[in-house]
């Protein structure tokens, strides 16, 4: 037997596919042959040292990052159901971003999809980090008429104006924002939405702009030309006395904050 | 899992059934994990090129025929993968092989175990034909013909291959008191 039939020979059986006539020559080989043992031995070693190594867990983290990843991401208010739709987007917007850059927009997308989920009434059973096959219109766009306005602010930054209501009918809050774009450039808006939970988001008129909608902040942008586009939000407060909402505004390399209340403790006014 | 339990969650997958998909995560998440950390052997690297894995592997479903297994495919895009970001990160940072296996923090170092740790530097010295067949053979346990068909070469090819990395290993873990010279 010459080293390249033993090499052969000895890895096939330490593999488990040497045949019955190759595993008795690889026997009577070593049994000649001291070097050819000392190979044998260490392959041996190395295949145990190998078979040694056993799997990782994966970080409890990355199974919803990876589904929040492929799903889709709120763009619009109009029906979705091609599937195409989805992977097309999520083609453009998750080919090369890696997950630790991604997680942020990829939760609020995941949101953002529940949103959606919970309003057709298809999404059944399903978690935040669990999506489930999404189907379903969005709510009637005058659904939030009569709900009392307890806040309202408006916020003007280079040339765009930014009017955020809050109406409430406690633990549900809608927050609408009416943008009013700058001339030039993006007008963006980020509401911090900690203490509450996105349940729907509508743009009016569909593809106005784009909103996506994280676990604690939701941020809206909206492009110049696109006329005047407003985002209807439903949330749902998750304390009982949670923190105002926190709205940033941002447009031509300026900024504005303001804080809307949800606390229904103070003045309420009834709007048509 | 059965392969037509298989067959049945890639298609509803395929139809855009994300609770099918998610299902699909489940059973390869960890494998995917396991060759992309042995790949490039950094856990947040390798978390970053699972994540890429699974959504290649949804955007393209359309595209997977169904005459070839399932894992297969999925096992060659998350090969595919980690080649890539290797080739990415090697242009990026130039490192010396040598260097890599003591990029980990003390934590990571700490929780890897000697021979785990030693075998995983130990492959970062492989070419990327040669560590690939011993991930493939020994972390995935997949036979010489599974591996010829997803790697696209003669099963002749896949022996030949893994036995030089087998002696190379056998070299290097030697040198480092792993086996025994």
């Amino acid at each position: 037997m010459n080293r390249e039939q033993f090499e052969r020979i000895a890895n096939d059986e330490i593999d488990g596919i040497a045949t019955a006539d190759e595993r008795e020559a690889l026997r009577q080989h070593l049994a000649g042959d001291p070097e050819a043992r000392e190979r044998f031995r260490e392959l041996q070693e190395v295949v145990g040292a190998l078979n040694q190594v056993s799997l990782e867990e994966p970080p409890a983290h990355l199974k919803p990052s990876i589904l929040r990843a492929v799903a889709p991401r709120v763009s619009a208010s109009e029906p979705v159901t091609e599937v195409g739709f989805w992977r097309s987007l999520a083609a453009g917007v998750f080919q090369s971003v890696p997950w630790r850059e991604a997680v942020p927009f990829a939760a609020g997308v995941g949101v953002g999809v529940l949103a959606i989920g919970l309003v057709s009434g298809n999404l059944v059973g399903s978690s935040r980090d669990d999506l489930a096959n999404l189907r379903g219109t969005m709510a009637p766009q005058d659904a939030n008429r009569g709900t009392p306005v307890v806040d309202s602010k408006t916020l003007t930054v280079a040339g765009a104006t930014v009017v955020a209501t809050a109406r409430v009918n406690a633990p549900e809050v809608i927050l609408e924002v009416e943008v009013r774009p700058a001339p030039t450039g993006d007008t963006e808006v980020e509401i911090a939405t900690r203490n509450y939970r996105a349940r729907d988001l509508r743009i009016d008129p569909p593809g106005a702009g784009e909103a996506t909608v994280g676990p604690t902040v939701i941020r809206i942008g909206h492009r110049a030309g696109e006329g005047t586009g407003q985002y209807v939000l439903h949330l749902h407060r998750e304390a009982a006395h949670p923190a105002p909402l926190e709205i940033i505004v941002r447009a031509g390399g300026q900024s504005a904050r303001a804080a809307l209340t949800t606390d229904l403790s103070g003045s309420v006014e009834q709007h048509p | 899992m059965f392969d037509k339990d298989e067959r049945d969650l890639v298609e509803r997958a395929r139809r855009g059934d994300t609770r099918a998909f998610s299902e699909l995560v489940d059973t390869y998440q960890r494998v995917v994990y396991n060759v992309a950390f042995r790949m490039v052997n950094d856990r947040e690297d390798a978390e970053d090129i699972t994540q890429s894995v699974f959504v290649k592997t949804y955007q393209n479903l359309g595209s997977y025929d169904s005459r070839y297994k399932f894992f297969s495919w999925v096992y060659r895009i998350a090969l595919n993968e980690s080649l890539n970001f290797r080739g990415r990160r090697r242009r990026h940072d130039e490192l010396d092989p040598e260097l890599e296996s003591n990029g980990r923090s003390p934590d990571d170092n700490a929780a890897l175990s000697e021979v785990s740790g030693e075998i995983g530097s130990a492959l970062m010295r492989l070419s990327a034909d040669y560590r690939t067949v011993v991930i493939m053979r020994h972390f995935l346990e997949l036979n010489q013909n599974e591996m010829s068909q997803i790697l696209e070469v003669p099963e002749k090819t896949v022996k030949s291959r893994l036995h030089t990395a087998r002696r190379l290993l056998g070299e290097m873990l030697s040198r480092k008191g792993i086996t025994h010279p």
